[in-house]
């Protein structure tokens, strides 16, 4: 199939494994993947940085280390395509999650 | 900075403050949610007591959210449980100031035998806790 993404894997904790996507856009050379762009973007804005410490520790303590990626702690987002600001990353992370359902599906990629 | 490295850091250099904010929410939480699973009480039961949204629950099981202290309370008091203790202060000796401490302080250490007492002392209306026997 096409390919428009890679998975890189992020980080290995006792509860869970996080990955990252790397997309494959034509022009764009050496893109950065999304984590680390988000990383980026947030890292050093002052205006959210309690909170993006927070996250850091939930990522890390809560799901990594105590409780795993547990269903409760995802969310379905039924308005999210319509907000100018979200709504190119719900486009993104549905055509990446419809890749790896197709690659699971046909056997490319199998789940651990 | 590469990739690597942000992701290291992601992971690894996060304050002391909220990695403790995590753990204890986290404490808090799983200990709620034991109680209404004893209680047969459901999340959203809980929220229209609270006189909250289900959503806002949510966020505090499932996110970190600040959950403030008038919540824990109304919590404790809807559930009839104790979900925060805060021991309270044990003070055995009580010294005005510094020249006062130093003075019994070499007494109590020679007669406490290795035993820990607790002592305070205020200083600049601040209450200092000391453990004994005092590390040499």
């Amino acid at each position: 199939m096409n390919n428009f993404a890679t998975i890189i894997e992020v980080q290995t904790l006792p509860k869970v494994t996080y990955y990252t996507v790397k997309l494959t856009l034509s022009g764009i050379e050496n893109m950065e993947t999304e984590f680390k762009q988000f990383i980026l973007n947030l890292k050093s804005n002052s205006s959210v940085r309690s909170h993006y410490s927070d996250l850091q520790a939930w990522l890390t303590q809560r799901i990594g280390y105590d409780k795993g990626a547990v269903e409760s702690y995802f969310r379905i987002e039924n308005k999210a395509q319509d907000c100018p600001n979200v709504s190119q990353h719900f486009e993104s992370a549905n055509k990446i999650a419809k890749g790896i359902e197709k690659c699971l599906s046909d056997g490319t990629l199998a789940r651990k | 900075m590469n990739a690597t490295t942000e992701y290291d850091s992601f992971f690894n250099d996060i304050p002391q403050e909220n990695l403790a904010f995590v753990r204890k929410l986290g404490l808090i939480m799983d200990r709620v949610d034991a109680i209404l699973k004893l209680k047969k009480i459901s999340r959203s039961e809980l929220a229209a007591r609270l006189e909250k949204k289900p959503s806002e629950i949510s966020k505090w099981f499932n996110s970190p959210h600040n959950l403030t202290l008038k919540s824990i309370i109304k919590i404790e008091t809807i559930l009839d449980c104790t979900l925060i203790e805060v021991p309270e202060l044990e003070v055995e000796f009580f010294f005005a100031d510094d020249e006062l401490l130093n003075y019994v302080e070499s007494s109590i250490t020679s007669k406490s035998e290795n035993k820990n007492i607790k002592a305070a002392y205020v200083k600049n209306e601040e209450v200092k806790m000391i453990d004994y026997p005092l590390a040499a």
